[in-house]
């Protein structure tokens, strides 16, 4: 049984390699899917190949169907550039004037951020976690002589609920429910726009409610060198009340392999995931290779992919952790260019 | 582990499972590959602004608009001319923010500076008219020849340089330009006028307002040489002076024209300025016409031939 789905997965994967396309550039997918954390800014794809909670939950649904004991986790994290926070919230609020807007695009640098709160609950074969508040902001600026710029704010609330179980004694499965309340801005227009009659209008959030079914499979053979992983997942295939193209609800498929050993002096997990964001265009820019090394209370966290790497650590003492990693990321931007920004994250949490 | 327990359903799954990803994966969209050469000749060139390469931006914006005629490379191609003349996005956002919220500059120094410009003006054309200001040679042949032809002239001024006062504008942060500055900036503007917009006029209007303000501070140079002589009638500067009026108007007459596009609700305020102001500047003519009727022995083709013509 087990010998049966290895051809089927590899044979899966080089499909989905082939029939990898160019997508139009909008939100960044993280951001799309209500995915970000500190663990999946990391570990970048290859989170889906980790056993190890992203925030609170697995990335991969298909990982809670494994045992362990309950827990509960809280966790707080936030990327760099807090500055243009208040100037955004006014934004979302709709009630932005002038002066906010002249605050929030006096940084002629790009100006980024993202804060998130998560509580939850990690069990066997079931758990869930509830984000109240998870904000982004990316902006990014062009040409002094008339600034055109490229804006995305969202403030996302997000209930996850993930349950699995297996198929037989190797092969697991799981679904991640994800339901998203978004508020959001995602425009690219001239400075000058806002300030012609109705010009707020341009900032103006939009608002949706989508949800997402994540479903997984995971294939796990027992005592074997490694203790590899295989799995097929699909992420983001999403049903919302209204749809906008700023943030389009592309499924993305993923297939990869992980595996993990003890060293003696730490254990080292390798993932690699291929995934197809919007962004990919090739097999190798849908690779992700992710490495993790526990060794006593501090984990260091990396991934290398074409469009994002990130090195980062965690230390855990008495239940609380603390993290922190720096990102970098190649965006597509609103006008269709490409560019290189680097980020920091933090994150603080609580496991009991 | 858990042990196998064999499930009748699972290739079933499978077989969905699989066929969703293949599925979802297709939903895409292509990006052409001339939109993406646009756009990244459009950085390049952009990048060119930000180097402060102006002259090598223009050239480049000008081959790009030559092939993708956008409005939003039209943009960023009069920005190029704008910002060769120096106006950047600071001082762009700064007359903005005046445009915006009119009713907050009323009582700002800058409009009560502006007010003491033209109130001096005023009270220099109020000068003007009296006879001790002016030369007894001049005073004879205007009371004489040119009386009523001069008061109505007079009186157009100072309607003009009313209307033009009813221009909120910041001026104090309107910056200065100089001649050749503003052969920029009329070329922007004309870029600009081929994609007529909303977010195309309120540019177009800044740029005009700066004109605008560079007008009106020429006027008033001109006007305070020509009170340095006394108001000779058929001194140079009075001559420039008036040329300068005109000017200042009708560039209150295009900014409204722009402004009313990006500001609708507007339209009716400024169309009634526009027509005022257009019309001060035909009555200007009608007048001249009249003049040019009455005097057979001079012919003039426009204001400044027409009002200083007697002096040659």
């Amino acid at each position: 049984m087990n010998r049966k789905f290895l051809p089927i997965l590899i044979y899966i994967s080089f499909n989905l390699m082939i029939a990898s396309q160019v997508f139009a550039a909008t939100a960044p997918y993280l951001k799309r899917g209500g995915h970000a954390s500190f663990f999946s800014r990391a570990m970048g794809q290859s989170c889906w190949g980790l056993d190890i909670g992203a925030n609170t939950l697995p990335c991969n649904p298909g990982f809670i169907a494994f045992e362990r004991e309950g827990l509960v986790k809280a966790n707080m994290d936030f990327g760099n550039n807090l500055r243009s926070s208040n100037e955004v919230s006014e934004l979302l609020a709709n009630k932005a004037t002038p002066q906010t807007i002249e605050n929030l695009f006096a940084h002629k640098e790009v100006s980024e951020f993202e804060s998130n709160f998560e509580l939850g609950y990690w069990g066997q074969t079931w758990g869930f976690a509830i984000a109240p508040v998870q904000l982004h902001s990316s902006l990014f600026t062009r040409n002094p002589a008339l600034p055109e710029i490229d804006l995305f704010a969202s403030q996302d609330e997000i209930l996850r609920l993930q349950f699995g179980s297996y198929f037989n004694q190797d092969l697991y499965w799981g679904v991640e429910l994800r339901g998203l309340h978004r508020k959001f801005i995602a425009k690219r227009f001239f400075l000058v726009e806002i300030l012609a009659q109705d010009g707020l209008e341009l900032v103006k959030p939009k608002e949706q409610n989508v949800l997402f079914i994540d479903p997984s499979i995971v294939y796990a053979p027992e005592n074997k060198p490694w203790n590899p992983k295989f799995y097929l997942s699909i992420s983001d295939l999403g049903f919302a009340d209204k749809s906008y193209d700023e943030v389009p609800l592309k499924p993305s498929p993923h297939v990869g392999l992980s595996g993990n050993t003890d060293l003696g002096i730490g254990d080292l997990g390798v993932s690699l995931d291929l995934s197809w964001q919007q962004e990919s265009n090739s097999p190798f820019e849908a690779a992700t290779l992710g490495l993790t090394y526990e060794f006593g209370i501090l984990r260091l966290l990396g991934h290398y992919g074409s469009r994002s790497d990130a090195v980062g650590f965690e230390v855990t003492a008495n239940s609380i952790h603390i993290g922190l990693l720096t990102e970098n990321q190649l965006l597509t931007l609103g006008w269709g260019t490409e560019e290189w920004q680097r980020r920091s994250y933090l994150v603080l949490g609580t496991e009991i | 582990m858990r042990k196998i327990t064999r499930n009748p359903i699972l290739s079933i799954l499978l077989v969905g499972f699989i066929t969703l990803a293949f599925s979802c994966n297709r939903q895409s969209s292509q990006q052409s590959s001339s939109s993406s050469d646009q756009s990244i000749e459009l950085q390049q060139a952009i990048t060119e602004i930000e180097n402060k390469n102006y002259d090598l931006a223009i050239h480049k914006l000008k081959l790009l608009y030559s092939r993708y005629p956008t409005e939003e490379i039209s943009l960023h191609l009069a920005s190029a001319y704008a910002a060769k003349s120096g106006i950047r996005a600071a001082e762009i956002w700064g007359l903005s923010v005046g445009y915006k919220n009119p009713s907050e500059i009323k009582d700002s120094s800058s409009l009560q500076q502006l007010k003491n410009v033209f109130d001096l003006i005023q009270n220099n054309i109020e000068q003007f008219e009296s006879p001790k200001s002016l030369s007894a040679k001049d005073k004879n042949e205007i009371m004489t020849r040119k009386n009523e032809l001069l008061i109505k002239t007079k009186k157009l001024i100072k309607d003009g340089l009313l209307e033009l006062r009813k221009v909120d504008v910041q001026f104090q942060k309107t910056p200065d330009i100089k001649g050749a500055q503003r052969k920029n900036l009329e070329i922007a503007i004309s870029i600009l006028r081929k994609h007529p917009s909303k977010r195309t006029m309120i540019y177009s209007a800044a740029l005009f307002s700066i004109i605008l303000k560079n007008a009106l501070v020429e006027t008033g140079r001109t006007f305070n040489f020509w009170r340095e002589d006394s108001f000779q009638i058929c001194d140079p500067n009075a001559k420039l002076f008036v040329q300068w009026v005109r000017y200042s108007l009708l560039i209150a007459v295009e900014f409204a024209q722009d402004f009313k596009v990006a500001y609708p609700k507007y339209q009716k305020a400024l169309g009634d300025f526009q027509a005022n102001t257009s019309s001060l500047i035909q009555q200007f003519d009608i007048l001249l016409s009249n003049a040019n009727t009455s005097d057979n022995n001079i012919q003039f083709n426009n204001f400044e031939s027409t009002f200083f013509g007697y002096c040659q």
